[in-house]
């Protein structure tokens, strides 16, 4: 078909549509982004620690959004262990995050258990009114270093008061992952 | 605890779930179906849902585009008994309730929250823990009415007309969309000397299809309907029962680990809840226009106004 009948058609369908000119928009769109930080601790040690520094732009869920969010809210954290070994292992499992300056957005601990608990049955992360709005104000005031030279996040995973048999090291895979909730313009 | 088990269940996990990529051309479909001519915003990569979610999420989407399609089919049921045609602009509000506008989430097997997520026309979508991760649920289009816009012609012969209604395939963001839309009706009241209203019958088949290498949308649409009017001078009112049907189907690639080799075409067909409508509405004509606007009550309801050319 002719390249002047589409643009006829196509206008005749906008002609229709103006009819409702005015009416409800596309607003913006809320879109839950994971941030997720991931851990191996493998060893021998009674006590041993992992650390880990991130920016949010090195997820590219977040970078592909970066210059169209509007808003970011905490919304939910939990933790899981992805692995471990030998089967008998127990341990004491903690982990923290903190900001840029060192201070502690939110930690947990999981006192003596058995690591394979978090995995069947991951534990949720419960963080207190002050520790969510202090956290959302970080996220709000956040200007990342796009090299990620000055990370913007350090997560510490801790294992302690480790306890196994029949092996010479022991091994615990875990993970933490943080959902935001960005407002993202549709513009 | 250290086996290829991990990779097995992570290729089942993504097996079953629908990428954000698919989720972004899904949106591009409804704004393509809508000429609002918004650009798509990045709609993350990471969304995941197994299949019977999407349908939850995507119902709506089905039962609006039957709306859409099965609306404006008439405004009078006179039918010129020698020689008639119309050519008609038609605007129409679709507004959709709030219970499409969430679904209760189930997004695994012995799932037991009552958490609740948006729809593809509702706004925040859920975050659940899942048996690995936190599973994703895509945010809506946050509407609560949807405008849209059809043009159609049609001709009329001893008391039978024909409808047609035609998009020419173009492209648009990659998609090339078409549509083909027919219908005829009857006007059985011209066999009854005397009776003081119109009635006829009339069935509608709509077709629309956005094709993109990766994606496909096609929704079959078909009406039957019964319908009446009066005229009082220049003025006519009208109204009509109608049964409609429509089926959704949404086709694409699914990128499986990254390797093209187990790449996998999914098909989902979603039905939409439409199924009978009510119409009343009023007509006003002025030599050969007639403006039209009517009301339709469904599963989701919708104004339909019109301008019409016709002799």
């Amino acid at each position: 078909m002719k390249k002047t009948t589409k643009a006829i058609l196509l206008v005749a369908m906008l002609t229709s549509l103006s009819l409702f000119n005015g009416c409800e928009d596309l607003a913006d769109i809320p879109l839950n982004i994971p941030i997720v930080v991931e851990f191996t601790i493998n060893g021998s040690e009674t006590s041993d620690f992992e650390s880990t520094s991130f920016c949010l732009n090195q997820y590219e869920e977040w970078n592909d959004n970066k210059d169209k969010i509007k808003s970011v809210k905490f919304l939910s954290a939990a933790y899981w262990t992805l692995d471990f070994a030998p089967d008998n292992l127990t341990a004491t499992i903690s982990a923290s995050v903190k900001d840029k300056n060192g201070i502690t957005l939110f930690s947990f601990m999981l006192t003596d258990v058995s690591p394979g608990d978090a995995s069947i049955n991951p534990y949720k992360i419960e963080l207190s009114s002050e520790e969510i709005d202090a956290f959302n104000a970080y996220l709000n005031n956040l200007q990342e270093d796009p090299t990620c030279m000055t990370p913007s996040f350090t997560a510490q995973y801790t294992v302690s008061n480790v306890s196994w048999s029949g092996a010479e090291e022991y091994t615990i895979i875990g993970k933490v992952e943080i959902v935001l909730e960005t407002v993202v313009s549709v513009d | 605890m250290f086996d290829i088990d991990k990779t097995i269940s992570e290729f089942n996990v993504k097996h079953s779930i629908i990428r954000g990529n698919n989720m972004k051309k899904l949106y591009i479909i409804v704004l393509l179906l809508v000429f609002t001519g918004y650009s798509s915003a990045q709609i993350g990569d990471k969304l995941q849902l197994p299949q019977s979610e999407v349908e939850k999420y995507a119902t709506p989407l089905a039962t609006w585009s039957g709306t859409y399609f099965n609306s404006a089919g008439y405004y009078t049921a006179s039918v010129s008994k020698i020689f008639g045609f119309k050519l008609s602009l038609v605007g129409m509000m679709i507004f959709i309730p709030e219970d499409q506008r969430t679904f209760d989430v189930h997004p695994y097997d012995g799932y037991t929250g009552s958490e609740k997520s948006a729809t593809f026309f509702g706004e925040k979508g859920a975050a659940i823990l899942g048996a690995e991760e936190f599973i994703i649920y895509p945010p809506g289009v946050n509407m609560s009415s949807v405008p849209a816009g059809i043009p159609q012609v049609a001709f009329s012969f001893m008391g039978v007309e024909a409808m047609l209604r035609y998009f020419p395939k173009v492209n648009i963001s990659d998609f090339e969309v078409n549509l083909l839309g027919w219908g005829l009706k009857y006007n059985f009241s011209q066999l009854i000397p005397g009776l003081p209203l119109d009635i006829a019958a009339q069935i509608l088949f709509n077709n629309f299809e956005a094709i993109h290498p990766d994606t496909e949308i096609k929704t079959s649409n078909t009406a039957f309907n019964v319908h009446a009017s009066k005229s009082f001078g220049a003025f006519s009112i009208y109204g009509g029962l109608q049964y409609e049907s429509t089926n959704m189907d949404y086709t694409y690639t699914f990128e499986t680990l990254g390797i093209p080799e187990l790449d996998e075409r999914i098909d989902i067909s979603i039905a939409g809840e439409n199924n009978m409508r009510l119409t009343f509405g009023a007509a006003v004509k002025v030599a050969v226009l007639v403006l039209n606007v009517d009301y339709n009550i469904g599963s989701q309801n919708a104004l339909v106004a019109g301008i019409n050319f016709e002799f």
